[in-house]
């Protein structure tokens, strides 16, 4: 039997040499991911023939003799392909599929930062495909933010965004240029956008461009991409607190599409975690669920259209078996409902090689729903937001950009809550509080208009940007001039230096110029900020080595909104002031980011040296509660075939807190009240967290199977979160942030 | 996006709220043992300018086992507590001290170490409503109460508010008459397992206006809520509403005692201490 294999193979051999079987066409795809491969030689032995394949990875051999032969493939960033073929009569005029093996399918860069599409120096700009695998982000892109220099460490369960000692309300989040009301859900457990259907996240911190507006602190600017018109794809993922798919299409040779789908049921393990707890029962379990579509065509030669569609629901709901011992206005069931829905249509025109034009809108409801007994916040707003922008090159010099960003909204609301005295830090029991109920329907006006210049002479190193932004805000009657000067300097091929500067303001909030809650004569909180700072990339041409950015900054902030405790009369009725704009506070610090790539290895090293503070009429300077004076963060990782393992260390100093000196009992409500000694005197101990996480991935040829397992505080470190007091306050204990946690998620890709 | 960080304010006090509830190293608020002010119980908690109210302190001191007690108390227009101000009279225009019934010193006797402390009577001003437009005067203003009860080394502070209105219909006290096991009035602690209840007359959850912001008028029923403490056994739940029971557990020895304390979220509030010889309301 085995002599007559060797005849036959020897015969077979032979006869490639004496027939032909004619020509053999096929595609040369990437293994796993299916992506043509273009431009790439193909040989096959002995009869040493060679093509190359076409833009689509098609290839053909004219004359292939029929029998054995050997396929060779060699590209870098690949395995090479040697692989045994038989042409025989009745497979000669098939297609063949040659698939190519990556050396490695794992993003092994650490964080990147793109220089394209900024148009600020100091913009930092994050890839989405490689910020979700980062330890400690549970595949989430936009938790990459918190590893940029500059933004400070949030608590373990908060879910906003803190830049450079500013507030958490002075942030703004923003998808494809349109402001949302949220970017994390409850907890901060995950964003609301698939991190798979991310472009990129733009990081705007202090000197940020005049496009933007109304965020005094910065900007996280998502941008979601088009999607994929080469073929069909698809996702499906399951990990500890959700599952998810989503798929895309092209459609038609012009046009694509996506559509996404996620659910948690983190609120299911939750609830059978809480079943026994005496304190309370979940009624309805912490959840939420996201949809994401967008649709992508070139719709004319010159323009394109865009349009993306997210909606997302966060709920959750326990009963108290009974009224909370310090607070007993906490009483009876919670019922908790946020969510809100975005169409994003945007379309843009290229009149010519020196001007475009974008249009965009954002139109979309929210409503938030807080129940607990008697007390309630309803709220339904419809919004709109418009952008358009011409960008013109004027000359060889000279680049502008003209644009308007609109803010339009209507909302109904109905308020029966306790007011509620916060300050330093410290509430005091919502129970001492003098409960007031209002319904309003409102609206809420905002208009921006800019111009972004940018001159920058032929063979000079120099670019300046005369910016302006101007804002028109209704609701508190005020015209808002802000100029944004900036200007970069190419001190070597390698060294750029830049610096920016600005005034920016921000209305107050909704609740602070409500004539119930708040005080409607409270005028916008401003800021002014100006950066000193350079990138240095030493790399010399080179993919690999080390880059490195620095900066200065500084921000003085005037007319902040504080908590007021006066009570007037006016036409003889007691009038609370509730809010004034007496507050002062700057920051100051410098930030740098060190990053070195070298396949399979990366490093990424941020650290921010910086200190926050704020004022007003009666109180000293005092730190601001986001004060944190170091903030270290090192991420590493390694590569090795298609396991990736990667870990981050952070290192912050721990929260300023305002030490409680006593309390008086209030005797109408059965709480006590607090006695607050100097405003954020005292601090947390320091918060360090390690996390590791591994990735694998198997690359079959037409899909690819990955896994991870991310262990947040892999030392089980107790870093303590927030301080916690007996009912009269002569006792603490504190609120620590996350055990070790670890996530474990399967997904599958085509 | 504000309305969000409301929410989210809200959320953090609703998730320290409920992370305290477990906390188990601090100490319970229902539990009796050192120098308290558990209630400032006004026999009047709405009335009308140039009026006397007279104040009851209800006090415990266990751990002091009879020590020698003092309390001061001062009066003034409420600075504005409820929007953050300071609870205190010091400094605030038109403060007065209040001369204690009896004297500033007194003791509780054992073994229970609990009961009321001398009573003060408090007269509001005849002009705390003046320059107040109608509607405000029929609200009413608050005047603040402040009592200061100290012994050696150790010294607690509370406050009431004296709701001053035209109002007709005055806000009344709730009237509490004891305590129900099994819907039967008991006379003395009881010695087994109990379920326990308030006895609130029926008169007692008042109805009231209130003004919308529009202007328009809306009535409203009070809540009330009753507080409990226990001295050396234990008692199942902080607080109850309206008549609920609460489950008592008994501690052999001597000096055990409950207190309720029955509030009407208007300022109006009752008690009533039970002991092995008897119960005592007011």
């Amino acid at each position: 039997m085995q002599n007559f294999r060797k005849i036959f193979f020897i015969v077979s051999f032979f006869s490639t040499t004496l027939a032909l079987a004619g020509p053999i066409e096929g595609v040369l795809l990437e293994r796993g991911t299916r992506k043509p491969l273009a431009n790439v030689n193909i040989f096959i032995l002995p009869s040493t023939q060679k093509t190359t394949t076409a833009e689509d990875g098609s290839f053909k051999f004219e004359t292939v003799p029929e029998g054995v032969f050997q396929w060779i493939v060699n590209l870098t960033g690949y395995e090479k392909l040697e692989q045994n073929f038989e042409v025989t009569p009745e497979n000669a005029h098939d297609r063949v599929k040659l698939y190519l093996e990556k050396s490695s399918y794992q993003v092994y860069e650490t964080t990147i930062v793109d220089k394209a599409q900024k148009r600020d120096a100091g913009t930092k700009t994050i890839r989405a495909k490689q910020s979700a695998g980062t330890p400690g982000s549970g595949g989430d892109a936009i938790k990459g933010v918190q590893n940029m220099p500059g933004v400070n460490r949030p608590f373990s369960f908060q879910s906003q965004v803190v830049i450079q000692g500013s507030g958490p309300q002075d942030t703004r989040y923003q998808v494809d240029g349109h402001e949302v009301p949220l970017i994390f859900h409850f907890g901060g457990l995950n964003s609301v956008l698939w991190s798979e259907a991310l472009d990129r996240i733009d990081f705007l911190s202090a000197g940020y461009g005049p496009e933007y507006g109304r965020a005094t602190g910065g900007l996280i600017s998502v941008y979601t991409r088009e999607p994929q018109k080469d073929r069909a794809h698809g996702i499906a993922y399951v990990d500890l607190l959700n599952a998810g798919g989503m798929i895309e299409t092209p459609i038609g040779k012009k046009s694509s599409a996506l559509l996404g789908f996620r659910q948690s049921y983190i609120g299911n393990v939750l609830g059978l975690v809480a079943k026994n707890n005496p304190s309370f029962n979940l009624t309805v379990a912490p959840k939420y669920t996201d949809i994401l579509g967008i649709f992508n065509s070139e719709l004319m030669p010159k323009g394109d259209f865009k349009l993306t569609a997210l909606a997302s629901q966060d709920s959750l709901g326990f009963v108290l078996k009974e009224p909370v011992e310090e607070d007993p206005t906490f009483r009876g069931d919670f019922d908790s409902k946020t969510s809100f829905v975005r169409l994003i249509p945007q379309f843009t025109y290229r009149h010519s090689e020196s001007t475009a034009t974008r249009y965009s809108l954002g139109l979309g409801r929210d409503w938030i729903k807080f129940v607990n007994g008697d007390n309630y916040f309803h709220l339904a707003t419809y919004a709109i937001t418009a952008r358009t922008e011409v960008e013109t090159k004027v000359n060889s010099f000279w680049t502008t950009y003209l644009g308007i960003d609109d803010r339009h909204s209507w909302a109904k609301v109905a308020v029966s809550f306790p007011s509620t005295y916060f300050a330093g830090g410290v509430a005091n029991p919502i129970s001492s509080g003098t409960k007031r109920k209002t319904t309003v329907s409102t609206q809420f006006n905002q208009v921006g208009v800019y111009s972004r210049n940018v001159l920058s002479w032929p063979g000079s190193d120099w670019t300046f940007l005369p910016n302006l932004r101007t804002d028109y805000f209704v609701e508190t009657k005020e015209f808002l001039p802000a100029p944004r000067p900036a200007v970069t300097y190419q001190l070597t091929p390698s060294l750029k230096l830049r610096s920016a500067s600005g005034i920016y303001y921000q209305p107050p909030q909704e609740g602070e110029i409500d004539p119930t809650f708040g005080n409607p004569n409270l005028k916008s909180p401003r800021a002014w900020h100006v950066t000193l700072g350079g990138e240095k990339d030493f790399r010399n041409g080179r993919s690999d080595g080390f880059t490195t950015s620095a900066d200065l900054f500084y921000k003085y902030l005037d007319r902040q909104v504080i908590p007021s405790t006066t009570v007037s009369t006016t036409n003889g009725k007691l009038v609370p002031e509730n809010y004034n704009n007496n507050g002062m506070g700057q920051v100051y610090g410098a930030q740098t980011q060190v990053r070195f790539d070298r396949e399979p290895y990366a490093l990424s090293i941020a650290y921010t040296l910086s200190r926050s503070t704020r004022w007003q009429p009666g109180r000293d300077e005092y730190p601001f509660s986001y004060d944190q004076t170091h903030l270290l963060g090192v991420i590493g990782s390694v590569n090795v075939g298609n396991w990736k393992f990667s870990s981050r260390f952070r290192y912050s100093t721990g929260n300023p807190t305002t030490p409680v000196t006593g309390a008086t009992f209030d005797a109408d409500n059965d709480v006590f009240i607090p006695r607050r000694g100097a405003f954020y005197s005292e601090r947390l101990s320091p918060f360090a967290q390690l996390d590791i996480r591994i990735d694998k991935k198997w690359v079959y040829d037409a899909w690819i199977l990955s896994i991870y397992l991310d262990i947040q505080n892999v030392t089980n470190r107790k870093n303590s979160e927030s301080i916690i007091y007996s009912y009269d306050y002569t006792q603490t204990s504190s609120i620590n942030g996350f055990p070790i946690l670890p996530t474990f998620g399967v997904k599958g890709e085509f | 996006m504000r309305a969000r960080t409301f929410l989210v304010a809200t959320g953090l006090l609703v998730l320290l709220a409920v992370v305290r509830c477990g906390d188990d190293n601090l100490k319970k608020y229902k539990l009796l043992g050192n120098l308290r002010i558990l209630a400032l119980v006004a026999n009047q908690p709405e009335v009308a300018p140039g009026s006397t109210v007279t104040i009851t302190p209800l006090v415990s001191d266990i751990g002091g086992l009879g020590r020698t007690l003092t309390g001061v108390a001062e009066a003034c227009p409420d600075p504005g507590v409820s929007y953050g101000a300071n609870p205190t009279c010091s400094g605030v225009s038109g403060a007065q001290s209040i001369t204690i019934g009896g004297g500033a010193n007194f003791t509780l006797t054992g073994p229970e170490y609990t009961g009321t402390a001398n009573t003060f009577n408090v007269t509001v001003p005849t002009d705390l409503l003046s320059g107040k437009s109608t509607a405000q005067s029929l609200l009413g203003v608050t005047y603040l109460v402040t009592y200061r009860l100290s012994a050696a080394g150790e010294s607690q502070e509370g406050f009431k508010r004296i709701v001053v209105s035209l109002n007709p219909t005055k806000n009344q006290k709730p009237t509490l008459t004891g305590v129900l096991i099994s819907g039967s009035a008991a006379t003395v602690l009881p010695g087994a397992v109990a379920s326990l209840a308030p006895n609130i007359s029926a008169a007692s959850t008042e109805t009231y206006l209130t003004y919308n912001t529009d202007g328009s008028l809306n009535t409203v029923t009070e809540t009330l809520t009753t507080s409990w403490f226990a001295g050396r056994g234990n008692i199942d739940r902080t607080r109850t509403e309206s008549s609920g029971t609460n489950t008592y557990t008994p501690s052999t020895g001597p000096g055990d005692v409950i207190v309720m304390v029955t509030r009407d979220e208007r300022g109006g509030a009752a008690y009533c201490i039970i002991t092995s010889s008897g119960v005592n309301c007011g």
